[in-house]
């Protein structure tokens, strides 16, 4: 008994050196923020608490099987041992200690700093989802986005993250942070992002959905750029960033009108008119009820997008001065069925 | 002391005609009256867990807050709580009186225990009617919920206790057997018990 | 209802058995018929209050109410069609009417009908979970199949999450009703020394309750199927195709044959135990499985609940989860408050399983018992109160992450106690490692990686950005393959010979076993990678750089499936071969009552009514035997079995 015990205990010692080296391999992908950098160090302070209890389990179980087996059946029965003393209480206090002290580190003591929620973000990133893509708005400057998501390196960032249909869920893998996106809720993420990257770089920059929302989850993402102040400032600006301040109507108002069905008859009309050199201002009346439409108009490689929002409801979005020429606009939810052109003369 | 052989009974056992001595024998083993009670009352309170299951939904839906004022008839709240316990009283005389062998008497109660049942399914049905509410308000959407489930065990009660009275106008329950009559009794208390102590302070009093 | 009429026996002395033409056959004409007058009546009803029964106007959220109401009601009547066809009527139904009931056959046609007798019903579960887990078993290869390359084409995203939300349920209900259904019927009356379970009748409705559930998930794929995953989380399982309806309802009559289930056990192991067989001297399979049970009877209503209220939503126009005062969260919390606890019913009797096999096959008694029927009793007590750990990112408030990761850790300990009870068993033992020993010892290895990996989903930060990841397949694929279809094997392989006086082949149990063991490890560790490295849950594709792990997973995958065929033709082989081994009556020398008869067992279970003088694992103390049977007639006269 007692050599079986000290053999164990020698295999145990042994697993749990070679377990402990192991768990110090790099195998995680790159973080770009300052949580998942805490949350990367929660991570292997967890896997290095858990190597011991791990091979000891091991241990205990290999050394049995290897040691106790039986070839055929077994003649005589093994050691009644039945665990009614001191052990199962030994036990029992251990495993009650570890328990406890997981729970509070790194269990209570990290989670304040990971779930802190800034109350004065440098950046305030709006994101809506909708089945199946994001929307980003940047209500500091204006600027919007649904092909990229862009995010200066070192600021503050505090995401308000609404949903329109069902349930999404915010996740940047390479932030290694996330949030549901929740119909009626707005949800909340902060972080500051620690390096500059973009998804043709590293898979990890995108926002993804991780919460199943039906036919197209799997796609439902969008690339996400991290970039130094001055990229950041000119993005913003290609992007319709510093116009939100314009009265609103400021230029040539031209409306357009979705009525029921439109996901498949298309816009009331599909040709809009407007004069060249002034700026525009689009109202979108979208009055098929329940169903989300909104107006975007591709331009001098930009997009000017309204909102999306279910019908009835009325949205708007400002263009600069146009030259004269013909341009395209859609409903970004149903790209294919409405469509239109708009000349500018 | 000899070793049994393990196996010698077994064939006989195949051979005998199974269905009927397996019946029987389970009923003469065992406390069957004890095994019943217990399961009735286990039953009851996996059911009851359906019930805390809807006002937690309600709770969380609407608060504490009950409906606008008058949305809710209190009166006819308060008399529909009134015929339920009468109902239940029925049920009770109509097991007391099988137990000393009074079938006409049981009949009569239980048939009056169930009318009072359909008077009160008629009740809500007027609560329904005049409701001010939408289905889809938070208010609406637990009223209706709750309401409708409640009517829904009312229902299967309802049938339980119509087959009991069947039953016994078929000579099946005396003084020695009646745990049929008993058991929709019981369930039938169960369910006025629900309405008592939650449908009816979840939507009428809070 | 049901229980309400138990005692209203009829007053018949020799019943005639249910014949006429085949009673599956009649139950599903029946289920037609029902399933007509159902739509009928639903029809009537809203021609009645003055809507066009046919209305094809979508409501707004898109839904078809006059199509999914008809479904409904014909659902619920064709469901009461099928069980009277199938044999309720005349076992139960008629009886309640002052009819006479009839018997069921004794011969092969007692399995395809309403049947008394637990060891049939086991049967029964055993054969219908085995099918269903084969088939959501294709599922999921067609499923890796799918996901070898990124960008795949071979299933379209719908058909994808379609399959991926069938094999989810599938396999849930699997997890749910095979051990307990099967085992759980077969043997904890045998191992208690009852003759049957306390209600014979209603163990039946839970059973023939199943059909109705495989077949309405089946069915559902005419109405557009359902791609919200076995979760169905409100407000997409509110908008999506109408094959959601037939889901929900599906599952709150799975609801229903579980709580049914968890009623009849909880009242037999009470009950109807032995004389002798005190709370000391009840085997560790019987505690888990009444762990279980009172896990099934008292929280299975909250997920009846939350489906209900998902269908209301559909079909009434309610408010619970869509609209002004809708509320998403409330669905995550009422689901999560039944389906954590629904993990432990997945694998308690998991663990009990797995102790009782180490402990005989170790011959050893079981360590530490009673620590191990308190950790039993500590995870049901505790798992009413661990819920929102699956909710860490779910938008709920703050506030509530600490105190649920702070219970979610604490119901690791009896976890623990179990681990104890398992490493003790083993230790010193005379290990006689055939097949379901084998099983029995992948189970803790395996559980031990589920376990441990747990910690890192308990734990808020981590979890954070593990969350619906492949990280959380993986983990939850550790315990309940690793964990309770290990342990589902383990029994499968250990009471096989008693349930059918065969014996297994063991050369090809053995490589089942190591197929099964290496490809599963090899499976699902690569998951844990695949999900720290950006692959979510539930997707159909994924990012280009995860494409050789995928492939990887995705071969292994196959030939785990392999391994399954390994087990169907071991178990094909023996059932059809003439000159299959026989089993003797007790080939493992174990001493739990089921041992002490012949195998496969009587109809009646024993001789006479057995007595417990011992402990089931009195291995090595030379003491009293676990039972004796005293002689009918003469009761004095007791004999050592």
């Amino acid at each position: 008994m007692r050599r079986h015990v000290a053999i164990v205990g020698l295999v145990w010692l042994v697993l749990t050196f070679a377990g402990l080296i192991l768990a110090q391999v790099a195998f995680e992908p790159a973080t770009f923020s300052d949580k998942g950098q805490e949350i990367d160090a929660t991570f292997r302070t967890l896997l290095t608490m858990s190597v011991p209890v791990f091979t000891f389990v091991i241990a205990v179980l290999g050394y049995s099987v290897f040691a106790f087996r039986h070839r055929g059946q077994p003649e005589d029965d093994g050691t009644p041992l039945t665990g009614r003393g001191r052990l199962p209480l030994a036990w029992f206090v251990v495993t009650s200690a570890m328990a406890l002290g997981v729970m509070v580190y790194p269990g209570l003591t990290e989670l304040p700093s990971v779930v802190h929620l800034d109350a004065q973000p440098d950046v305030v990133v709006r994101i809506q989802g909708q089945q199946w893509r994001w929307s980003v708005a940047y209500p500091q400057s204006g600027a919007k986005s649904t092909t990229e998501l862009v995010l200066p390196v070192n600021r503050k960032i505090g995401f308000e993250i609404t949903s329109l249909d069902v349930i999404h869920s915010v996740w940047i893998p390479a932030f290694r942070l996330r949030v549901d996106a929740v119909p009626g809720l707005t949800t909340y993420m902060s972080f500051t992002p620690t390096g500059t990257g973009d998804y043709s770089t590293d898979s990890g920059l995108r926002l993804q959905c991780s919460q199943l929302c039906g036919l197209n989850h799997a796609t439902m993402e969008l690339p996400v750029r991290v970039v130094t102040d001055a990229e950041f400032a000119s993005w913003i600006a290609a992007n319709g960033g510093g116009q939100q301040g314009a009265p609103a109507g400021g230029g040539q108002p031209v409306s357009i009108e979705a009525k029921a069905g439109a996901a498949t008859s298309g816009f009331a009309t599909n040709t809009l008119q407007a004069k060249a050199g002034t700026p525009i201002t689009f109202t979108f009346n979208n009055n098929d009820p329940g169903t989300v439409h909104n107006f975007a108009l591709t331009a001098n490689g930009k997009t000017y997008a309204t909102d999306f929002k279910p019908g009835p409801a009325s949205t708007t979005v400002n263009v600069p001065a146009l030259p004269p020429g013909t341009y395209q606009f859609v409903c970004q939810a149903h790209p294919t069925t409405m469509t239109g052109t708009l000349t500018v003369k | 002391m000899t070793t049994m052989p393990l196996v010698a009974e077994e064939h006989e056992l195949h051979v005998a005609d199974h269905a009927e001595t397996h019946l029987a024998h389970h009923e003469e083993e065992h406390d069957r009256p004890g095994i019943n009670r217990l399961g009735l009352w286990v039953f009851m309170a996996s059911e009851s867990m359906l019930f805390f299951a809807m006002s937690a939904a309600r709770l969380y839906l609407n608060g504490f807050n009950g409906p606008d004022k008058g949305a809710v008839n209190l009166g006819l709240g308060i008399g529909l709580t009134l015929i339920l316990l009468a109902s239940s009283w029925l049920g009770y005389q109509a097991t007391g009186a099988i137990s000393k062998g009074k079938r006409r008497r049981a009949i009569t109660a239980l048939l009056l225990a169930s009318l009072l049942g359909i008077v009160f399914i008629g009740g809500v049905g007027i609560e329904w009617r005049t409701a001010e509410f939408s289905q889809n308000s938070p208010f609406g959407t637990a009223f209706f919920s709750m309401t409708g489930l409640h009517v829904l065990h009312l229902v299967t009660g309802l049938i339980g206790l119509l087959l009991a009275a069947n039953l016994i106008r078929k000579g099946q329950f005396g003084p020695g057997d009646h745990w049929g009559v008993t058991a929709v009794v019981r369930y039938w208390t169960f369910v006025d018990v629900m309405w008592l102590v939650i449908v009816f302070p979840m939507l009428y009093l809070l | 209802m049901t229980t309400a009429a138990a005692g209203v026996l009829p007053a018949t002395s020799r019943p005639s058995r249910i014949t006429g033409f085949f009673p599956i056959l009649r139950g599903l004409l029946f289920a037609v018929i029902g399933g007509l007058i159902g739509a009928g009546i639903a029809i009537a009803i809203r021609s009645a209050m003055g809507a066009d029964p046919f209305d094809r106007t979508p409501s707004a959220n898109g839904t078809m109410p006059s199509t999914e109401q008809i479904v409904t009601v014909a659902f619920v009547f064709g469901t009461l069609g099928w069980l009277l066809g199938v044999g309720f009527w005349e076992s139960t139904v008629s009886g309640w009417l002052g009819y006479r009931t009839k018997g069921v056959p004794t011969d092969w046609r007692r399995y395809l009908t309403v049947s008394e007798d637990h060891k049939v019903i086991g049967i029964q579960y055993l054969a219908t979970f085995i099918v269903v887990l084969l088939i959501a078993g294709l599922g999921a290869m067609t499923m890796r199949a799918q996901l070898s390359q990124p960008g795949n084409t071979l299933l379209s995203p719908d058909t994808y999450n379609r399959i991926m939300s069938f094999h989810g349920i599938a396999m849930v209900s699997v997890a749910v009703a095979s051990v307990m259904g099967s085992f759980g019927n077969y043997f904890v009356p045998i191992m208690i020394g009852a003759r049957d379970m306390a209600f014979p009748r209603l163990n039946s409705l839970s059973y023939w309750m199943v059909p109705v559930v495989i077949a309405s998930l089946f069915l559902s794929q005419l109405l557009g199927g359902w791609d919200s995953g076995w979760t169905a989380y409100p407000p997409l399982s509110v908008k999506n195709a109408s094959g959601q309806v037939m889901f929900n309802l599906a599952i709150i009559v799975f609801g229903l044959s579980s709580i049914f289930g968890g009623i009849n056990f909880i009242v037999t192991i009470v009950k109807m135990r032995a004389p002798g067989m005190g709370w000391g001297r009840v085997p560790i399979f019987v505690w888990s499985v009444l762990a279980a049970a009172f896990l099934a009877t008292f929280f299975t209503q909250f997920f009846a609940a939350s489906l209900t209220m998902v269908l209301l939503d559909r079909i009434v126009g309610t408010g619970f989860f869509v609209g002004q005062g809708g509320a998403p969260l409330l669905y995550e919390h009422t689901f999560w408050f039944y389906s954590h606890p629904a993990v432990y019913i997945f694998v308690l009797p998991g663990f009990g399983m797995a102790l009782e096999v180490l402990a005989h096959l170790s011959r050893k008694p079981l360590f530490a018992y009673r620590w191990a029927v308190a950790a039993l009793i500590g995870i049901v007590g505790m798992s009413g109160i661990v819920w929102a750990h699956h909710m860490f990112v779910s938008g709920m408030p703050n506030a509530l992450l600490g105190p649920f990761m702070v219970t979610t850790e604490l119901i690791s300990i009896p976890t623990g106690l179990i681990f104890l009870s398992a490493l003790g068993t083993v230790w010193m033992g005379r290990l006689w490692l055939t097949t379901p020993m084998l099983f029995a010892l992948g189970f803790v290895f395996n559980f031990l990686i589920g376990g441990v990996t747990g910690i890192f989903l308990a734990d808020v930060p981590t979890d954070i950005s593990l969350h619906d990841t492949y990280f959380v397949v993986a983990h939850f694929h550790y315990t309940i393959i690793g964990g309770e279809i290990f342990a589902l094997f383990a029994a499968f392989y250990f009471w096989f010979p008693k349930m059918t006086g065969r014996m297994l082949s063991e050369r090809l149990g053995k490589l089942n076993f190591w197929m099964m063991f290496i490809f599963f490890n090899l499976t699902f560790l690569p998951m844990f990678w695949a999900g720290l490295h950006g692959m979510n849950r539930r997707i159909a594709t994924y990012q280009n750089d995860l494409a050789n792990v995928n492939l990887f997973i995705s071969i292994s995958a196959w030939f785990l499936g392999l391994s399954f065929l390994v087990f169907v033709i071991n178990v094909l082989r023996t059932l059809l071969s003439k000159n299959a081994p026989r089993a003797e009556a007790n080939p493992w020398k174990a001493r739990t009552l089921e041992w002490l008869i012949s195998s496969p067992p009587p109809v009646e279970n024993f001789p006479s009514t057995p007595i417990v003088v011992g402990s089931p694992y009195g291995y090595g103390t030379g003491g009293r035997p676990h039972a004796v049977f005293a002689l009918t007639g003469a009761a004095d006269e007791e004999v050592t079995a």
